[in-house]
């Protein structure tokens, strides 16, 4: 069982935008309130399903359902990071 | 005179109203850390505030809770608010003193300092408990429904991007001297939203009517041309690196991303046009390949995910005519498929990445088989039917415009080519302009 990681914001953020396609288009001066998923290469429906996927890989041992990660492109970094923190268990 | 005081007072109204925008707020959310529960967190926007700020003074924060909705009230002190300069997310900490809440309190923060209007922001319990890997109960609002839960429909507009998980397109034909022709097309995946053992069960259908009809015709009806429809059970893999990344490397973009696979078990494809049908089992996996994007902030994107399957089966019923042609499929029996392919997308979004106004969409398969199956072809108004293990290749390429406003609706134009199972009947670069009504299922892309 690896190391438990303590569920904060930042830790959440940092899940959140290495799940990501391209998480090197994020940089200290990034937003995470305006940054949508879009912006970190999470196009469509396709590579929406897969962020989900490697949230979930990310987070273990913690725990969440797959629709419980919001992950549509619409979606921004901070909304993102928020629905892992909230659903997480 | 007069035009200049004007310039001065709208000049005076931009500047308040950007020192308006660029002011500290608070979004109106705010969390506990559920291993630490002396500690909530609370969501701002604008610019960090500074240590003059209210909003960095503690007895500007009180933060109210109580067991349910008759419960007594009990509120507690703020031992320190405190801001991560380090942090990217515009997150403050407020640390609570003396008794803490349980986890399934209802609670509340009240914003309240002495130069402006209190603010008042519900609490956020967290969906799970204090260790990892322990499941518990929802917690419950007043109203008995789970606190974390949102009322969704089933399905929601399809955006950005691509293959849309059900669609419906139809065209329409009418001229003198024919009846009217209406061409219906459905596909789509409808898949459960828990997931035993990691495959989402669902349904998978994907049926062409009256897509090879030519006028003139005395009477319209539909005749399914091509109906493949089954059990599906649909799995995504993430297949990036999981290894820790370290602040100071920079982090790196996956190539191939990840895959989705379904296997649908079993499949039956059909032709009410000619008495034929086959039964396969049809494994698949699409490779989701990183997109391509020109720029961080551009609406525009490309997709290309290359396509894999096996079809493997039995044939339940042969024609004894095809088109009026006697024929003879005997050693039509086992069905085994190798089929490869590809999906490629290029689109453009709207600026709130919400839905799509423009997209170029190319399918391609070649199915191979490695026992003889029939093939269709007609030149010249006449019809050749053999029987061969030459590949089969299907095209099918789609303009799709969808203005704002319409949501679940595209006008597409539409350009196929190729052979579809059971018989293979060739389809000669045919054209077809008409609408398709489209969406995502809501249970597989969650918008917050």
């Amino acid at each position: 069982m690896p190391d438990k990681p303590v569920l904060t914001p930042d830790f959440c953020l940092h899940v959140v935008v290495n799940s990501t396609p391209k998480p090197s288009r994020w940089n200290a001066q990034s937003n995470a309130s305006t940054t949508t998923l879009f912006d970190l290469g999470v196009v469509d429906s396709s590579a929406s399903q897969v962020f989900a996927q490697a949230v979930k890989s990310r987070i273990f041992p913690w725990h969440i359902d797959d629709s419980d990660v919001a992950s549509s492109a619409s979606t921004t970094v901070q909304a993102a990071a928020n629905s892992v923190m909230n659903n997480a268990f | 005179m007069r035009s200049s005081l004007g310039i001065l007072c709208v000049l005076a109204c931009c500047a308040a109203a950007w020192a308006d925008a660029a002011k500290t707020g608070l979004a109106g959310t705010a969390e506990r850390n559920r291993q630490d529960l002396s500690v909530v967190y609370v969501d701002y926007s604008g610019p960090a505030p500074d240590a003059a700020s209210p909003y960095l003074d503690r007895a500007s924060w009180q933060v109210y809770w109580s067991s349910g909705s008759d419960g007594p009230l009990h509120r507690i002190g703020i031992d320190g608010v405190t801001i991560d300069p380090h942090s990217q997310m515009p997150v403050l900490q407020l640390r609570l003193s003396g008794e803490t809440p349980p986890l399934d309190a209802k609670w509340t923060v009240l914003f309240a300092p002495a130069s402006a209007l209190p603010q008042v922001i519900q609490g956020t319990t967290p969906k799970g408990g204090a260790e990892p890997g322990q499941p518990l109960v929802p917690p419950q609002s007043a109203s008995g429904e789970s606190a974390t839960a949102t009322k969704a429909s089933f399905f929601k507009p399809s955006s950005n991007g691509g293959t849309p998980d059900v669609s419906l397109s139809a065209s329409f034909l009418a001229a003198g001297g024919t009846k009217p022709i209406y061409a219906l097309e459905v596909k789509g995946t409808v898949v459960a939203a828990k997931s035993p053992l990691g495959f989402h069960p669902g349904l998978s259908a994907d049926i062409a009517i009256n897509q090879n009809t030519t006028p003139p015709v005395n009477k319209t009806t539909f005749s399914p041309d091509s109906i493949t429809a089954g059990l599906a059970f649909k799995r995504v893999l993430y297949l990036g690196s999981l290894q820790e990344i370290p602040p100071s490397a920079p982090p790196r973009d996956c190539i191939v991303c990840g895959a989705i696979l379904q296997m649908n078990l079993p499949k039956g494809e059909f032709s009410a046009s000619d008495p034929s049908s086959n039964i396969v089992f049809n494994p698949t996996a699409t490779l989701v390949l990183n997109s391509w994007q020109p720029g961080r902030h551009t609406p525009y994107f490309g997709t290309f995910y290359p396509f894999f399957a096996l079809e493997a089966g039995n044939n339940l019923s042969k024609p004894s005519t095809v088109n009026k042609v006697a024929v003879h499929f005997s050693n039509y029996d086992a069905i085994v498929r190798g089929v490869l392919g590809a999906d490629a997308v290029f689109a453009k979004d709207t600026p709130d990445r919400t839905a799509q106004i423009f997209s170029i969409t190319g399918s391609y398969r070649v199915r191979l088989p490695a026992f003889d199956e029939p093939q269709v072809r007609t030149f010249h108004q006449k019809t050749a039917v053999t029987l061969g293990t030459n590949a089969r290749h299907w095209f099918e390429g789609n303009i799709n415009y969808s203005p704002w406003s319409f949501k679940y609706l595209a006008l597409t134009g539409k350009y196929q080519y190729g052979e579809l199972p059971p018989l293979f009947k060739q389809v000669d670069h045919k054209f077809t302009i008409g609408l398709t009504l489209q969406a995502n299922q809501t249970a597989q892309h969650k918008k917050p």
